[in-house]
């Protein structure tokens, strides 16, 4: 059976004694013809030599070893996202993309005079920051559900809602130049229990124009900092 | 021997004297429509205009030249409903009057009372209407505009264009279902409403709209 | 892979073609600079400025620490800035936001947007001029030299926005934005009515 011929290699050998058509010293008596590894090795690809062409063969290893290298830190520029945020200190300033954030208290509480009123089923955990916009323009607060989350089970879908010291108003527009005392309050479902301490993860955005629209938004979140603080009762006065 | 005539494609077979043959001539159906397809392909192009702009915005007037007319439209409610809009409207009366609704008009604009009387079918679904005065040049004035309110009086609440005891059929927004109201709605009913113009402009038309593109100008009566 | 002189000139050209023609794009206006672009009539503090949709004037400037209305009581590190404004529509109602309203300092910075106790200004009749009060929170030294942009009309929740603007000089000198600076006592917003009301 004539074998197709594979690129490159040299055409077989129509000699049925001589297998891959090299020429060997005759055998002594009782060594198996195909007990060399060049002449096993040789037949052996002989037979998928019509499907794995050497360049096949090439871009297999090549693929492999790209594998391969994650299991020995290759692909750590890509796993980055899932590692720890650095430890930011209580009260120190963090840079999360519309906003420089300093974290400085936490409380947890029923109610808050009418801001937050007294609700069956729900407290509120309160995380009181300095909040100043970078940039030339106002930013609204509302962005800040981008870059400040509470690491705590049973907190409501939507995110805090962040409130002004000044006068116990709604926050909206931030402006430029000036240093707002901000209160994020989270809801709570009592069902859930109330954490030992407040961890607050922020998250840095970047300002960049998004591919589904073409518009510019705040995207990309990437963890900047968590900072640990205790979480006080908050003392009605 | 024929002569040898360098105009002509090769093996041409016209008979006679063979002249030169230009591109217009040899593709003389195409030439005929270009102008046609040029025509065609800038109505195409104005698709947005057609499609998006005009039946979003009040691009059909049907103006009456008369204080009374018939007003039809079709309509669809978020692509899925379509209703039918058919009523007859007169203007019974724009008159200058002092307070109305509990509101009166500002300093240095006039308030006008404007009755309309509308006849539908109790089925037809008339919620939801606007209400203009237009002066002679045809500056639109709302009911909202040049208006002070006066201090204890009532201003009745209601949804505008239909008796507020018997609506007649609305869509709930929530369902996209058409409701019926409680009691069926009178076939003929007047509407009430107030529009404050600057004292020195005398209106001289009335403006009804409901839904997009459509929308009915009618005389006030001298 | 054969090598023929048509085809080299063919590719040449192709090329060629390529390179003229994205030379020509770069230099045409692009779609987004043409929607961008910005129709803007400059006035001074008192003058009245013609816009598509009527005439707007700032007719007094004044400043507070502390402002309030019917629905709330607002206070700020920084300062209010509460500009009286007259608007006439012409040819139909308007109405303004004045979250709208931005204050632009000398040196690029812009104040305004969702301010706590803003009040509403309009419908503004056709030929009745509404005086309103658009409240932006801002700081003391970003005062001097300001000027305020306000659009033409209020930003509807659905279509493009507003492209035309005034942009009013309100002659605040160095002088006066310390004594406005400086203001405390509280200010009290009437909301929008008709002149004379």
């Amino acid at each position: 059976m004539t074998e197709p011929t594979p690129v490159g290699d040299p055409p077989p050998s129509q000699d049925p004694t001589h297998v891959g058509g090299a020429t060997r010293a005759p055998l002594a008596e009782g060594e198996n013809p195909e007990a060399t590894p060049l002449a096993q090795a040789r037949k052996a690809y002989a037979i998928i030599s019509d499907v794995l062409s050497p360049k096949r063969i090439a871009l297999l290893l090549a693929g492999a070893a790209l594998l391969l290298s994650g299991s020995f830190g290759g692909w750590d520029q890509v796993e980055a996202v899932e590692k720890e945020a650095p430890t930011v200190a209580v009260g120190a300033t963090t840079t999360v993309g519309p906003f420089d954030v300093a974290i400085q208290r936490a409380y947890v509480t029923d109610a808050m005079g009418s801001t937050l009123p007294k609700s069956a089923g729900k407290r509120y955990l309160i995380v009181v920051a300095d909040v100043r916009t970078t940039g030339n323009q106002p930013q609204d607060a509302y962005e800040l559900k981008r870059v400040v989350a509470l690491a705590a089970l049973g907190l409501a879908q939507n995110g805090p809602a962040a409130y002004r010291l000044s006068d116990g108003g709604r926050a909206g527009a931030l402006q430029p130049s000036l240093t707002y005392q901000v209160a994020l309050a989270w809801e709570q479902a009592t069902s859930a229990a109330v954490p030992a301490e407040a961890r607050v993860l922020l998250s840095s955005v970047t300002w960049r124009r998004s591919s589904n629209d073409g518009s510019y938004y705040w995207l990309d979140p990437e963890p900047a900092g968590s900072v640990t603080l205790p979480l006080r009762p908050l003392a009605e006065s | 021997m024929a002569p040898v005539d360098h105009g002509a494609p090769p093996g041409g077979d016209a008979p006679g004297p063979v002249a030169h043959r230009r591109w217009w001539e040899r593709n003389r159906l195409w030439v005929l429509l270009l102008v046609p397809l040029l025509a065609l392909a800038l109505a195409s192009s104005g698709f947005r205009l057609v499609r998006i702009y005009l039946p979003w915005n009040y691009s059909r007037p049907q103006i009456a030249h008369a204080s009374a007319m018939t007003f039809s439209q079709d309509w669809r409610y978020n692509s899925r409903l379509t209703f039918h809009r058919q009523a007859t409207i007169k203007v019974r009366g724009v008159t200058v009057v002092d307070a109305e609704g509990g509101r009166r008009a500002a300093p240095g604009a006039t308030l006008y009372r404007v009755e309309l009387q509308l006849d539908a079918d109790p089925d037809v679904l008339m919620t939801g209407c606007d209400i203009m005065l237009l002066g002679p040049d045809g500056t639109r004035y709302g009911v909202s505009g040049a208006k002070v309110d006066i201090p204890g009086a009532d201003q009745p609440f209601g949804i505008a264009c239909v008796p507020a005891e018997a609506p007649g059929p609305t869509v709930d927004v929530v369902t996209d279902e058409v409701t019926p109201s409680d009691s069926p709605r009178p076939t003929t009913w007047t509407i009430v409403t107030s529009v404050a113009l600057p004292s020195a402009v005398k209106p001289t038309q009335v403006r009804v709209q409901w839904t997009e593109p459509d929308y009915a100008v009618l005389d006030v009566p001298s | 892979m054969t090598f023929t002189r048509e085809g080299l000139v063919t590719v040449l050209l192709v090329i060629g073609a390529l390179t003229v023609g994205s030379v020509v794009v770069e230099r045409l206006p692009k779609a987004e600079d043409v929607m961008d672009q910005r129709f803007v009539t400059y006035g001074t503090l008192g003058q009245s400025v013609g816009l598509r949709t009527g005439t707007i004037t700032v007719t007094k400037v004044e400043a507070s620490r502390t402002v309030s209305s019917a629905l709330g009581r607002a206070v700020t590190n920084g300062i209010f800035v509460i500009l009286h404004v007259e608007v006439t529509a012409i040819g139909k109602p308007l109405s303004l936001d004045p979250d709208d309203a931005r204050l632009v300092a000398l040196d690029g910075r812009q104040f305004g947007g969702d301010t706590p106790v803003s009040t509403a200004c309009g419908p503004a009749q056709p030929g009745v001029p509404l005086e309103c009060e658009f409240t932006l929170e801002a700081v003391p030294d970003a005062l001097a030299g300001a000027h305020v942009r306000l659009p033409a009309a209020a930003t509807l929740i659905v279509g493009p926005p507003e492209t035309e603007f005034a942009d009013i000089d309100l002659g605040i000198t160095g002088a006066g934005s310390a004594d406005l600076g400086a203001q405390t006592a509280p200010i009290k917003l009437r909301g929008p009515r008709p002149k004379g009301a």
